[in-house]
């Protein structure tokens, strides 16, 4: 029986929903300063009339909705969902005002594709933009790479039991430590350790290809945002091609690897358990899933003779497969020449890396290393029963953290996920073909839009199609949260409906 | 049985709403009219094959800096919707950023007075040079190898006025964000003076 | 459980930052490998 909704339970989701917005807002504080730095009055004002539209609506729902009752698992869940919408719809307030996007719609794209640190984006002109728009644009990425509900989870929820359920919400489910505050803090810790380190990497780096100071530190802290979140967003249109160096590619390859470990893992290495990175399941699945994709793609390129030698071939195969595979999307080659140049062996090799994506409870997306690991072993058991003995017992483990025996409940929750992935990739690579792309680059598309990598192949413009923007941004939302609280929200809005009450 | 029909009318109407607006036809490689040897952004990108090893004109607003990399530099050339006017000037909106990376001799660059960004609009530069769709020097990159840069037209710095609706605006939603701020404090206190 | 000092905590941390970044390395290595070997065979 599904019960239709209370004052209480809207009120509970209004409360968190809420503190959420006001995070948000407060966010916005950092690219306002950074406009008030280089003296950007009108980027300035953009943001001082987000930060107020985001305080209105978070400050007035907790006024509305006075409650002193705990979450729920529905609620988090719900809560979890409705806050990445309510988040994108806000956020884009300073990209509609700043006069370069086409649309609202295109604004909430970008947002979207931001917070989900997919990297797609629609913004006109690119290379036009302010310091403060270009830094919101980044911080929106590092803030939803390590997750919305993480940051209000650090700052402003006090600690309740009912904490884990918003953290369990967003597709993370690690406990890095007993308590959720805790957890979420020691998220920040590895994040912000690797900023400064990363930042200042890149930045030397920049100084020494020529860029002026100002400048070399600000595109370094935001390639390391857009690397460490994987999510994609680089200063300039032409992404890390801007920089033409090896070295600069290098560092960019270790930080979005890094930043597609799952968090558990990092703080395993941290506490000095140093086996872990040779042991773990996601490690060794994603070691076998980067070394097949680069080399078929490698393959491929090499059959099309477009590069001249080995080196240059490993630069650009290596670069953009593993950027397709940690779900970044940063990329040394024309969107386009995916197609003019690549060819479809070393796009579907691509596609095929961006749909198996990073590690779970990581800043990345697609369906997640521990899956098609967990999978992996399912078939390897299912094989060896069949050639055992009938008495004989057969047990598969597995290492993620520590020792695990495989149970035919972690398969089926693996299974479940990854097939709403897939029916998710094939949903949009059917309507990118329903709209007259080639099936090769609607593919890739709509994979790179599902599993929040970002790399495109010229379909995503200004001029797409409305719905076609409608669906990435769904798709993008949906693939971040892993499905399971999007459809919570869902069921939330049939039980306003249908439900008994 | 009728919610089977109900989705499935439903399903048929989601899928035929492509179809309908197929008519419009879009698709990823728009024609593009080959000029003799002064091809876009656009044109090198979509025909690598036809222009790799050539000799090009290319024509394009500076953007950002010039990197030095000793006696060489690499110059980013945008020929897009944005090359003549900003946005910020009410140019209007044209698509996203094209252009080409341009290797050139570092002392050509001294004549670049103005770098293209959110100030100024870059002086637009042409460049006459060997177009590599995979340059074997850079990592495979597409560029072109120039030796020489003109300017065609130098650039200047661009204003974003602020607007004074903008202006009103934020002041009139902060004010009432503070109110929103201060009741969701004193609410329990409002309540109870209420209650007196 | 041993008491560690910030400092010991921060040469920790260091550290497993350098070994992340050397596994990528040894990736990086195994992907100019094979690149090799994609030009040998297929020219």
């Amino acid at each position: 029986m599904i019960l239709r909704p209370r004052r209480d339970d809207h009120a509970i989701v209004g409360k968190y929903l809420g503190k959420i917005i006001v995070g948000i807002g407060l966010l916005m504080v950092v690219p306002l300063v950074t406009s008030l730095l280089f003296a950007e009055w009108d980027t300035a004002l953009d943001f001082v009339i987000g930060i107020g539209a985001c305080f209105i609506f978070g400050f007035g729902l907790q006024v509305i909705c006075r409650t002193e009752k705990d979450l729920k698992w529905s609620h988090g869940l719900v809560v979890a969902s409705g806050s990445w919408i309510a988040a994108t719809v806000l956020g884009a307030i300073p990209h509609w005002l700043s006069g370069h996007e086409g649309s609202y719609l295109d604004a909430m794209f970008d947002i979207m594709s931001g917070y989900t640190t997919t990297g797609l984006y629609l913004i006109q002109d690119l290379d036009h933009i302010s310091y403060g728009l270009n830094m919101w644009r980044h911080v929106l990425t590092y803030v939803g790479g390590q997750g919305i509900v993480v940051i209000a989870l650090t700052f402003l929820v006090k600690g309740t039991a009912g904490a884990y359920k918003l953290y369990v919400g967003e597709g993370k489910d690690e406990r890095l430590l007993p308590n959720v505050i805790g957890t979420a803090r020691a998220i920040w810790l590895v994040s912000l350790m690797w900023l400064a380190i990363g930042t200042a990497a890149l930045a030397v780096t920049g100084l020494m290809l020529g860029q002026e100071p100002v400048r070399a530190l600000l595109h370094g802290l935001w390639v390391f945002m857009g690397a460490w979140s994987t999510g994609g967003f680089a200063p300039q249109s032409y992404n890390t091609m801007w920089f033409h160096s090896a070295a600069y590619e290098i560092i960019c390859t270790v930080i979005f690897i890094a930043g597609s470990f799952n968090f558990a893992l990092h703080w395993a290495v941290w506490q000095g358990d140093r086996r872990e990175l040779r042991r773990n399941i996601e490690i060794l699945s994603f070691t076998a899933t980067a070394f097949i994709t680069v080399s078929v793609a490698t393959f491929g390129l090499a059959h099309l003779g477009i590069y001249p030698d080995a080196v240059n071939l490993f630069r650009k195969a290596f670069y953009q497969v593993l950027s397709g595979h940690t779900t970044t999307g940063f990329s040394t080659i024309y969107s386009r020449a995916f197609v003019t140049q690549w060819g479809p062996v070393a796009m579907l090799a691509t596609t095929v890396a961006m749909a198996i994506g990073a590690s779970a409870c990581s800043t990345g997306g697609g369906i997640k290393g521990i899956r098609i690991g967990v999978l992996t072993k399912a078939y390897i058991q299912d094989v060896r029963r069949m050639i055992s003995p009938d008495s004989a017992v057969v047990q598969e483990r597995y290492h993620h953290i520590r020792d695990i025996v495989l149970e035919d409940r972690i398969v089926r929750t693996a299974f479940t996920i990854t097939l709403a992935y897939v029916t998710a990739y094939a949903v949009l690579t059917v309507l990118g073909v329903l709209f007259g792309y080639d099936f090769t680059a609607a593919a890739f598309e709509g994979v790179s839009a599902a599993s929040n990598t970002g790399l495109s192949c010229g379909i995503t413009a200004p001029d797409m199609p409305n719905l076609l923007k409608w669906a990435y941004i769904i798709a993008m939302w949906m693939g971040r949260l892993e499905f399971m609280s999007v459809l919570a929200l869902f069921g939330h809005f049939y039980a306003i409906v249908r439900g008994k009450s | 049985m009728r919610r089977a029909v109900w989705m499935t009318l439903f399903l048929a109407l989601v899928l035929s709403a492509p179809a309908s607006a197929m008519a419009e036809e879009h698709t990823v490689s728009p024609h593009i009219p080959l000029s003799e040897n002064s091809p876009s952004s656009a044109e090198l990108v979509e025909l690598p094959d036809i222009f790799d090893g050539t000799t090009v004109v290319y024509r394009g607003e500076v953007i950002g800096e010039a990197m030095v990399r000793g006696n060489w530099a690499w110059l980013h050339l945008n020929d897009d919707a944005y090359m003549e006017r900003n946005i910020e000037e009410g140019a209007p909106l044209g698509g996203l950023n094209s252009g080409m990376p341009v290797w050139v001799p570092a002392l050509e660059v001294a004549q670049i007075g103005v770098f293209g960004d959110y100030r100024h609009e870059g002086d637009i530069v042409e460049v006459r040079g060997v177009f590599n769709a995979a340059c074997a020097e850079h990592g495979g990159d597409m560029d072109i190898h120039a030796v020489h840069l003109t300017v065609i037209r130098s650039g200047r710095e661009v204003d974003d006025p602020v607007s004074k609706g903008k202006l009103w605006t934020a002041i009139v939603v902060i004010l009432a964000a503070a109110g929103v701020y201060l009741l969701d404090r004193n609410l329990d206190r409002i309540r109870e003076w209420l209650a007196r | 459980m041993k008491v560690l000092t910030g400092h010991n905590r921060a040469c920790r941390y260091v550290i497993a930052i350098l070994l992340e970044t050397a596994y990528v390395l040894i990736l990086a290595g195994l992907a100019l490998l094979v690149a090799h070997l994609a030009l040998v065979v297929v020219r």
